[in-house]
């Protein structure tokens, strides 16, 4: 059933009349006074029933590793700091890696800011209008992530070995 | 645009070319601390204090910390307006998260004066 209703532009609140079949969001109104519908479309938040093409995953772990990076420079900056004091303090940093612990610290530092430094390499490419199709977008997000686990493992073998 | 200058406010453009142009600097100086590292096997405390004393170095890394400050405000903000929609939480999040950067710079300052 049509029936009237009387509704709310979303942007400059000015009120439009029309006859509307299903249930309207939001109007639109151009500065042509052109009313324009916004339907309600479905949106799908869940995360979990997403498939993640290789571009998305890239820049969700672009994101991570940023996050990741700005915590881990708290670490950094205390060894740095430390390690300058004096020989003593220097001695100490050093005597640290010897244990897993710093050792895991600055393998997992060295490696998120591989990935960070390689991904953002390709977003920089892709800035100057390389790598925005479908293929091209996909393998070299694809490749981007190969890389950084490749950088991984040779950082985990300098660090162990 | 004097207005805008004037203003601590930033807009779009130049958060995009400031997160690209710190994002650099960055790069260069990560590649060349661990570019040292890997080409000196037996590290001194001689060796490491006197390549911070150089003034060249003392003045990559202060720059360094700087780009790292200008380049997570912007890239924490952008992270946080996606993921955290109360807008009081965000705030102080990304209150306390820009201290930390500021914190990170005034250390790096000290300890250079120190070396």
């Amino acid at each position: 059933m049509k029936k009237q209703v009387y509704l709310e532009c979303a942007i400059c609140a000015c009120r439009a009349s029309g006859f509307y079949k299903n249930k309207v969001d939001e109007l639109l109104c151009g500065q042509d006074g052109q009313v324009t519908v916004k339907k309600q479309r479905p949106v799908n938040l869940d995360l979990t029933t997403i498939s993640m093409p290789a571009t998305a995953k890239a820049s969700i772990l672009h994101r991570v590793t940023g996050v990741a990076l700005f915590f881990a420079l708290t670490f950094v900056i205390w060894a740095w700091s430390e390690s300058l004091s004096s020989p003593e303090g220097f001695e100490l940093v050093k005597g640290l890696f010897n244990g897993f612990v710093a050792k895991f610290i600055a393998w997992g530092t060295l490696s998120v800011l591989a990935y960070h430094l390689i991904v953002g390499i390709r977003h920089l490419i892709q800035d100057m209008g390389h790598w925005e199709e479908l293929e091209s977008g996909n393998s070299s997000a694809n490749i981007a992530i190969a890389l950084s686990v490749i950088v991984a493992i040779l950082a985990g073998v300098w660090i162990w070995s | 645009m004097v207005l805008n200058q004037a203003t601590l406010k930033r807009d779009g453009v130049q958060d995009y070319v400031s997160l690209r142009t710190t994002a650099l600097i960055i790069a260069a100086y990560a590649v060349f601390i661990v570019g040292y590292l890997l080409l000196t096997p037996e590290l001194t405390f001689e060796a490491w204090q006197g390549l911070f004393s150089n003034l060249a170095v003392k003045a990559a890394t202060l720059v360094t910390l700087v780009c790292i400050m200008v380049h997570t405000t912007i890239g924490l903000w952008q992270v946080l307006t996606d993921y955290v929609k109360c807008s009081t939480l965000r705030s102080v999040l990304g209150f306390v998260l820009n201290l930390m950067a500021l914190a990170y710079v005034a250390i790096g300052l000290f300890v250079l004066w120190g070396v």
